[in-house]
């Protein structure tokens, strides 16, 4: 091993020593408070200290903290270690290892994992799509009733949330009587798993509503008015649309 | 309080946006909530630290966690795979070894009493428990194995609780002997940079040589670990013992 002296150039001794006595400054040999957002995080910056990341460079608040923090230093050390340190022989050879007891996966309650706080789930639509949408040369026809007016796919989208697969298809339909506003309904079902009741929220433009989905199938929504998404000459598009689907509570 | 976010909506929005161009929604729609958690719980605030385009590389690093173990969290959690399991199992009860036996516990004690029960309750634990997809499976996994030891372990000091007359005379003792916090190095403009030279050289070799390669030729502790061929945990461990050496020294 290469042994390293201190530099000769003045300089980088100075910047040394000065880094040197702000980490004294900053070290405390007794702090035992470890904030939460510290502990939360503390795999990630564990994982990156693994990986070779210098956590006083690329993490300098979380390296502040374990400056502080006894606690968190001693317990970000503890974690490292038992992670990647070389373990003494001696202590390998005490560790009898038994056969796996995996009798907590069947047991007879079902395991709950507990929900997202927020679980849901943001579709959304550009402007330029829906334009495409609007003007493709062949809208799509709803059934094969030639009395209704075209129905147009705003979004249609497949996801998974809390164990169930939805489909949904949110369509515009031209009223027809009236040429200011879209009809506007929302298909969800479940393409697979049990399908839960959700809150759905729809903005686009100037255009807000917020409606329950208890069933599956269609459900109607306020009629939209075209001035709410498109420019004064009504011609073009100008707002991206967004859907959010919550599960309901 | 609850819907405060560090970043605007529509910045995370667009970031997801990108990710469904490149990866299609349903990736996206998996990544938003897992995104949306790790905003709350810090772990993304801490993970900026101020970067720029710190949101992108962050759901960059996401995206890629999923593709990583997204199947493997399908077999362990949902679909409760045996073989995984089992693998997973002899990693927790090893660390469960590990972290009694550096608390002192007997061996014998640590491998028949409390290996089998709390590698239980950690594995109920990690079945339960989202991953973060941040993160490799086993810092995350050595988490959450870590706090049911501890917690075993503060309801089983609870069970044999000192005294308070006893604990008070003994937290007196521990307050008188812990280095005074006035002594600390309060300004720097007075500061003998003679006297922290002297300091430095006080120390252990090896200690020595981790402060000089930090802080005078500023290697990163990967890069020290591969000079002073340890591991980069013990260049942590060394590193901070070595500044507490320091300002033990410089206190005397």
């Amino acid at each position: 091993m290469k042994e390293h002296e201190f530099p000769q150039d003045m300089h980088q001794l100075e910047d040394g020593l000065q880094r040197l006595i702000e980490d004294l400054k900053r070290l405390n040999t007794s702090g035992t408070e470890i904030l939460a957002r510290d502990e939360d995080s503390l795999s990630l910056i564990v994982d990156e200290a693994l990986k070779g990341v210098d956590i006083r460079t690329r993490y300098p608040a979380f390296y502040d903290h374990l400056l502080r923090s006894f606690a968190l230093r001693s317990l970000f050390i503890e974690c490292v270690q038992d992670l990647k340190e070389t373990v003494s022989a001696e202590v390998i050879n005490t560790f009898q290892v038994k056969p796996a007891n995996l009798a907590f996966l069947h047991r007879s309650e079902p395991t709950q994992i507990s929900p997202e706080p927020h679980w849901k789930v943001t579709l959304q639509r550009s402007a330029e799509q829906l334009m495409t949408a609007f003007f493709a040369p062949q809208m799509s026809m709803r059934g094969a009733d030639s009395s209704h007016e075209p129905s147009i796919t705003l979004l249609r989208s497949e996801f998974l949330m809390q164990d169930t697969t939805y489909s949904v298809i949110l369509q515009g339909r031209l009223h027809d009587t009236r040429d200011d506003i879209l009809l506007l309904s929302l298909n969800v079902s479940a393409a697979a798993g049990k399908f839960q009741p959700l809150q759905s929220s729809l903005q686009w433009g100037n255009f807000k509503t917020s409606i329950a989905v208890s069933h599956e199938g269609d459900t109607p929504l306020p009629d939209l008015p075209f001035s709410s998404v498109f420019n004064d000459s009504l011609d073009e598009i100008v707002s991206d649309l967004h859907l959010t689907l919550t599960v309901a509570a | 309080m609850d819907d405060f976010l560090p970043i605007p909506q529509d910045e995370i929005a667009s970031t997801l946006a990108s990710v469904t161009t490149q990866y299609g929604e349903a990736v996206s729609t998996r990544i938003q909530p897992i995104l949306m958690a790790n905003i709350k719980n810090g772990r993304f605030e801490t993970f900026s630290a101020n970067q720029p385009h710190a949101l992108e590389l962050y759901v960059d690093r996401l995206v890629e966690g999923f593709f990583k173990y997204h199947n493997y969290f399908e077999k362990l959690q949902i679909e409760k795979d045996n073989l995984i399991w089992t693998s997973l199992q002899e990693k927790i009860s090893y660390w469960v070894f590990h972290i009694f036996v550096n608390k002192g516990f007997d061996t014998e004690y640590a491998n028949t009493e409390l290996v089998p029960e709390l590698t239980q309750e950690a594995s109920i634990q990690i079945l339960k428990a989202r991953f973060t997809y941040d993160t490799e499976i086993e810092p995350w996994a050595y988490q959450i194995v870590r706090a049911t030891c501890f917690k075993f372990m503060r309801s089983a000091m609870k069970k044999s609780a000192i005294p308070a007359d006893q604990l008070l005379e003994l937290d007196d003792a521990l307050e008188n002997n812990l280095p005074d916090n006035k002594q600390r190095l309060d300004d720097p403009a007075k500061e003998n940079h003679a006297a922290l030279l002297a300091a430095i050289n006080r120390l252990s070799p090896e200690r020595r040589e981790v402060i000089l390669q930090k802080y005078f030729y500023e290697y990163a502790s990967e890069e020290i670990a591969e000079n002073t061929h340890k591991t980069v945990a013990a260049v942590y461990s060394m590193h901070f013992n070595a500044i507490e050496n320091l300002r033990k020294i410089l206190s005397d």
